[in-house]
């Protein structure tokens, strides 16, 4: 334990200086939010993350600082951050932002697999700075006779929680990352879409990503997809474009007692969409969500997507996507998609890109 | 002329008998084989003017299938091929839900005439959609299972609540090369896309 927690300071001896807007930038690192609905160690996990980030220069608000605020305001939900939250934590603890880690996955069976979610939200104004996947299973690259399988979570825990430590001090030192090209992989565009005429007009304004309406048997499978899309959406959108926080919508719907069992209704729309200025809402069904259906398919996943503009009230794009593990395989599963998070990152990548880039 | 002997003609007479019943052997495996994998049913008012039909609400599915989310699944996929037309625009599933409980439906799948009237002036729709799935998922024959779809739908306008279009189909299930070969049939997915294009097919012929 001990040397895995040495182990992630950076490897290499560079320069991981914090940018101009970032210098005094501080982390509060709120609670892991559990969505694999089975026991995990959240508490390592975390204390390793906040390991890993101490030691590429990111400060992070003490512990104790967190806690109070979360006493005093009574804050059990750890998935998101809505503004009064927001401005107590600003306020009392000196945090400018918050990283909230979802754990999408965790096995510590024979063949391990993890995944984790991380994103950093501004404190003031509420805005998403950062968000991040990264997953891995132990058989992601088995190499010859199976010597390059991983056995041991530990290790998988560290390779994961490194990567995203330096995805978001990257992210501090230099800004937001590139914007994806392309279209996305082939084998994972929806098999069925519709397009507005007005969809290339989806290039500008503000952003929100409901939870998907999940009918799946996979616990919370919903949230986890907005994540994917929330992510997606960061990576593909540049210039004027504001990507709402959810836990933000969140409290705004507590506050109004809006339930969406069926989906969003007109006046879901305009109860959101004036208040928080948003322009666009991204919301669909999840039907499959499994991380192991066969050992042939590995990963199933079967979700639609609907695209709606606030304003006209006007759905601009629908479709419907589902995949398996080994879909991409042609020989000796070459190319097979191991884990659910990978296989939904590459399913919303194509969808997004093919939404966003429409002509 | 050579006069064929007895032996000659009965040879001949077993060759004539083969060939025939190969011939209907083979008859019998290609309407087989059409009927282990499709059929169609429509009716189409001919008073009625479909172009004027420009939005609708899709209404949940009646589900006589095994699988309790089929219905849904359908339904869905069915909301984005028809809207993947140009031709029809669908109201959003939260919105028509909000019409539903408005117009106080009983039974949304099997909505009555006022029922219908009264959801299409709430929604301004022009009609509404709604659709039985009889079958939807696994059928077993001896040894051999395959995925089978069974479904009808039902257009209804909106301003009299009368059916003006109604059709079926049924794709899937298990075939002769299923039960000669093996194999598991078709995936779900791949046979409900077939089904919901067929029955758009019929809907814009």
């Amino acid at each position: 334990m001990l040397l895995v927690t040495a182990c992630l300071a950076p490897a290499a001896a560079e320069d991981t200086g914090l940018s101009a807007s970032a210098v005094g930038y501080r982390v509060a690192v709120y609670p892991i939010d559990n969505l694999t609905n089975s026991p995990a160690p959240l508490t390592e996990i975390r204390r390793l993350m906040i390991g890993a980030l101490a030691s590429r220069g990111v400060q992070i608000v003490a512990d104790e600082a967190v806690e109070q605020v979360m006493k005093r305001h009574r804050i059990r939900y750890t998935g998101g951050v809505d503004e009064s939250t927001a401005k107590a934590l600003k306020s009392e603890a000196g945090a400018d932002g918050v990283l909230i880690v979802t754990l999408e996955m965790f096995e510590a069976g024979e063949i391990p697999k993890i995944a984790l979610i991380a994103r950093l939200v501004d404190n003031d104004p509420v805005a998403i700075r950062w968000i991040k996947s990264f997953g891995l299973a132990g058989d992601d690259k088995p190499g010859f006779l199976g010597l390059g399988i991983i056995n041991d979570v530990h290790q998988l825990q560290y390779m994961v929680l490194t990567q995203l430590a330096a995805s978001l001090a990257d992210n501090l030192a230099k800004g937001a990352g590139r914007v994806i090209a392309g279209t996305g992989e082939r084998t994972f565009q929806p098999k069925l879409f519709y397009a507005s005429e007005k969809l290339d007009q989806v290039r500008h304004g503000s952003y929100a990503v409901m939870p998907f309406s999940n009918r799946s048997k996979t616990y919370r499978a919903g949230q986890l997809l907005m994540l994917h899309f929330i992510e997606q959406f960061n990576l593909t959108l540049d210039g004027d474009v504001r990507m709402m926080e959810p836990g933000v919508i969140r409290g705004l719907m507590l506050s109004h007692r809006i339930i969406m069992n069926q989906g969003m209704s007109y006046r879901d729309i305009d109860a959101l969409g004036l208040p928080l200025k948003i322009d666009y809402f991204i919301t669909g069904n999840i039907f499959d969500y499994v991380n192991y259906a066969s050992a042939l398919t590995g990963p199933r996943i079967d979700f639609s997507t609907m695209l709606l503009k606030a304003g006209e009230r006007r759905v601009l794009w629908k479709s419907n996507s589902y995949n398996a593990g080994n879909d991409p395989v042609y020989v000796f599963d070459i190319g097979k998609v191991h884990t659910a998070d990978e296989l939904a990152t590459k399913m919303v990548r194509a969808v997004t890109l093919k939404m966003l880039r429409w002509k | 002329m050579h006069k064929p002997t007895q032996g000659e003609i009965r040879g001949m007479l077993r060759i004539s008998l083969a060939a025939i019943v190969c011939a209907g052997m083979l008859l019998a495996m290609v309407t087989m084989q059409g009927c282990a994998t499709r059929s169609t049913n429509v009716f189409r008012d001919p008073n009625m003017d479909f172009g004027s039909v420009r939005t609708v609400a899709v209404m949940p599915f009646a589900n006589f299938g095994k699988d309790a989310q089929g219905s849904d699944r359908v339904r869905d996929v069915f909301i984005t091929a028809l809207m993947a037309t140009g031709s029809i625009y669908v109201i959003p599933t939260g919105e028509m839900w909000r019409g539903i409980t408005g117009a106080s439906m009983a039974n949304p799948t099997t909505p009555a005439v006022a029922e219908v009237v009264r959801l299409c002036r709430s929604l301004s729709a022009d009609a509404v959609i709604t659709g039985n799935i009889r079958e939807y998922g696994e059928v077993r024959a001896a040894s051999t299972a395959a995925d089978v779809i069974s479904m009808s739908l039902q257009l209804i306008e909106g301003q009299t609540g009368k059916v003006v279009w109604s059709a079926s189909t049924t794709y899937g299930g298990v075939g002769v090369k299923d039960r000669l070969l093996g194999g598991g049939g078709q995936p779900m997915n791949d046979i409900t896309e077939k089904a919901i294009h067929d029955l758009i097919n019929k809907l814009f012929e």
